[in-house]
């Protein structure tokens, strides 16, 4: 504990310190006027695509609950072995999850579950994927509007995955 | 976690350090140090990315566009605005793997070769007389021990004839005014001692000028010191850096300036509006007198996200080339130790109590969060990436350095 108080000595005691150094955070971003929130998406150059399925209509509002994501390359053949790093964010409030995602790889060639997903507030979100395979790196990315069109926080339908 | 608690890596690691530094005092045991063959601490290897080649981006070239982006890149003359701020021995093998020429490589953060936490981060130090001086000596001890692969570049000459030789150059500068405590003369010794870069100020206003930091209405062009150093630095032949300063401040230098100026590095704020953005017009100021707006690689400057890939670091060449002309256009990097803040948290310098409480923290992640661009061997995806978007080889040339080495050959000589 002592630690955290060090640290927060260090915040608040000495702000002149903190504030001669670069101080670049995450930016706020608006939602876009247009916004592509497809469960497909490709990088510009079509070299790899990604897909998700869940196991309801709608992705569901605070519930954690899994993803099907399915990767395929330029041929349309399934990429194996990837290494996903996937986070998501609410640009418009900047800050993500509640829970760290893990995603594991399947018996299915190309396919792979995302397990602890959960959107836990209503809006913008998006879903970043950096896939490392085969000594390549792309950036995808899902846009999504999440629960706007639900009450409030409903975890029916939500698996506990 | 609330989003005023929100803090640069910078930020944290001088925390942690300020941290660490009270170790002993709490009885906790000290952090184990062992000093590297170069006599510091240069590079955490269990950095990805301090070795990593950098991802091949694809932008989908025909195999003839991609064999004329190799001949082409080949023949440049690379200059990064801003290409490190640490020294490891890694980074020469990036900057040769990626075609790099020269760059502004920024010295004065306490000890470029001990950047641990409990030896490094007090940016109480930072640009000091006294950081700037070791840095200096330590930086020529380096270059001495990599004479083979590496060289000064103090002047415009030394940049052709790092090209020639196929040695990296490193052209020292520094991110603030600190080590001058008022004292203009001091411009004069170190410029003698190799110093060739000098932002005016860092994101605080200082006694020159007003940083890109300051409120709106607190902003000031330059004091009547900073129209001192513009006017010395002009003399004795180094060059004017903005990068950090708030667009005042840029536009009041450029005016001030008989010789043109650089902003080594910064964002747009017409493209994404965040602190080390600055506005249109002070970029046309700056190409106005000749001078040249470095595009910065960080994800959040360039894309808001803390994720982004060279296709968001291309339109925001496009978007600097609108504002400023494509002679007035270059790029700089900004990395420092390519690395992400989760990479230096697992990583065994650490103390485990300290990373578990910074940890709590959410941070500007580094380098690896740019795909395409994850530290020096990159310089490629831009040539090829500019080639894709159609520009001309002799504007690609002007953009990956001719730009800034026609504003060096201005200024510095």
């Amino acid at each position: 504990m002592h630690w955290l108080l060090l640290l927060l000595l260090s915040i608040f005691v000495l702000p002149d310190t903190a504030g001669a150094m670069d101080a670049i955070g995450k930016v706020r971003r608006e939602r876009p006027e247009v916004l592509d929130t497809s469960a497909t998406v490709a990088t510009r150059y079509g070299t790899l695509q990604a897909s998700y399925e869940t196991d309801f209509l709608e992705v569901p509002l605070n519930g954690v609950h899994s993803w099907r994501l399915s990767l395929q390359d330029k041929q349309g053949q399934p990429v194996t072995g990837a290494d996903i790093v996937l986070t998501a964010d609410m640009p418009e409030h900047l800050h993500g999850m509640t829970t760290t995602p893990q995603v594991q790889d399947t018996q299915t060639p190309g396919l792979y579950l995302v397990r602890g997903m959960n959107f836990h507030m209503p809006g913008y979100w998006e879903v970043t994927l950096d896939i490392s395979e085969a000594g390549s790196r792309h950036l995808l990315r899902f846009n999504l509007i999440v629960g706007e069109n639900q009450r409030g926080p409903d975890r029916k339908g939500a698996d506990e995955s | 976690m609330s989003n005023k608690n929100t803090f640069s890596r910078r930020e944290l690691m001088a925390l942690a350090a300020q941290s660490a530094a009270a170790l002993p005092l709490l009885g906790a045991p000290a952090l184990a140090r062992e000093l590297d063959e170069y006599g510091g601490f240069s590079g955490n290897k269990n950095f990805k990315y301090i070795s990593a080649p950098a991802t091949v981006y694809d932008f989908g070239l025909t195999p003839e566009q991609e064999e004329h982006a190799k001949e082409l890149h080949a023949s440049l003359i690379i200059f990064d605005g801003l290409s490190e701020c640490t020294f490891y021995p890694e980074f020469i093998t990036n900057m040769k793997r990626g075609g790099g020429t020269s760059g502004n490589f920024s010295i004065g953060i306490s000890d470029m070769l001990r950047w641990t936490p409990d030896t490094v981060f007090k940016p109480q130090e930072w640009w000091s007389w006294e950081a700037l001086n070791r840095d200096l000596d330590a930086l020529y001890r380096m270059m001495h021990l990599f004479r083979d692969d590496a060289m000064m570049t103090l002047n415009h000459a030394d940049i052709l004839e790092a090209k020639k030789t196929g040695k990296v150059g490193f052209m020292p500068g520094t991110q603030n005014t600190k080590f001058l405590d008022d004292a203009v003369n001091r411009l004069d010794e170190m410029h003698r001692k190799g110093l060739r870069i000098v932002q005016i100020t860092y994101n605080a206003t200082n006694a020159v000028g007003a940083g890109s930091a300051e409120a709106p209405e607190n902003r000031f062009g330059l004091s009547r010191l900073g129209h001192m150093v513009v006017e010395r630095m002009n003399e004795v032949g180094m060059l004017v850096d903005t990068g950090h300063s708030s667009p005042e401040t840029m536009i009041r230098a450029a005016e001030v300036s008989t010789k043109p100026i650089v902003i080594s590095h910064a964002g747009m704020l017409s493209k994404v509006n965040q602190t080390r953005a600055t506005t249109d017009e002070a970029i046309r100021a700056v190409a106005d007198k000749g001078g040249v707006m470095g595009v910065i690689s960080t994800p959040t400057a360039i894309a808001g996200s803390d994720k982004c890939t060279v296709e968001d670091m291309l339109d925001n060449v496009d978007h600097a080339v609108n504002i400023a002309g494509v002679d007035g256009v270059g790029f700089g990097s900004d990395f420092i130790i390519p690395a992400t803040f989760e990479q230096i948290l697992s990583a065994p310098e650490w103390d485990e109590e300290v990373v578990a409480t910074i940890g709590e923290f959410e941070v500007w992640p580094w380098s690896d969060g740019h795909v395409g661009w994850e530290n020096n061997s990159a310089y490629p995806n831009m040539t090829r990436g500019l080639i894709k978007r159609g520009y001309s080889d002799e504007d690609i040339a002007k953009i990956m350095g001719g730009n800034f080495l026609r504003v060096i050959k201005d200024t510095i000589g």
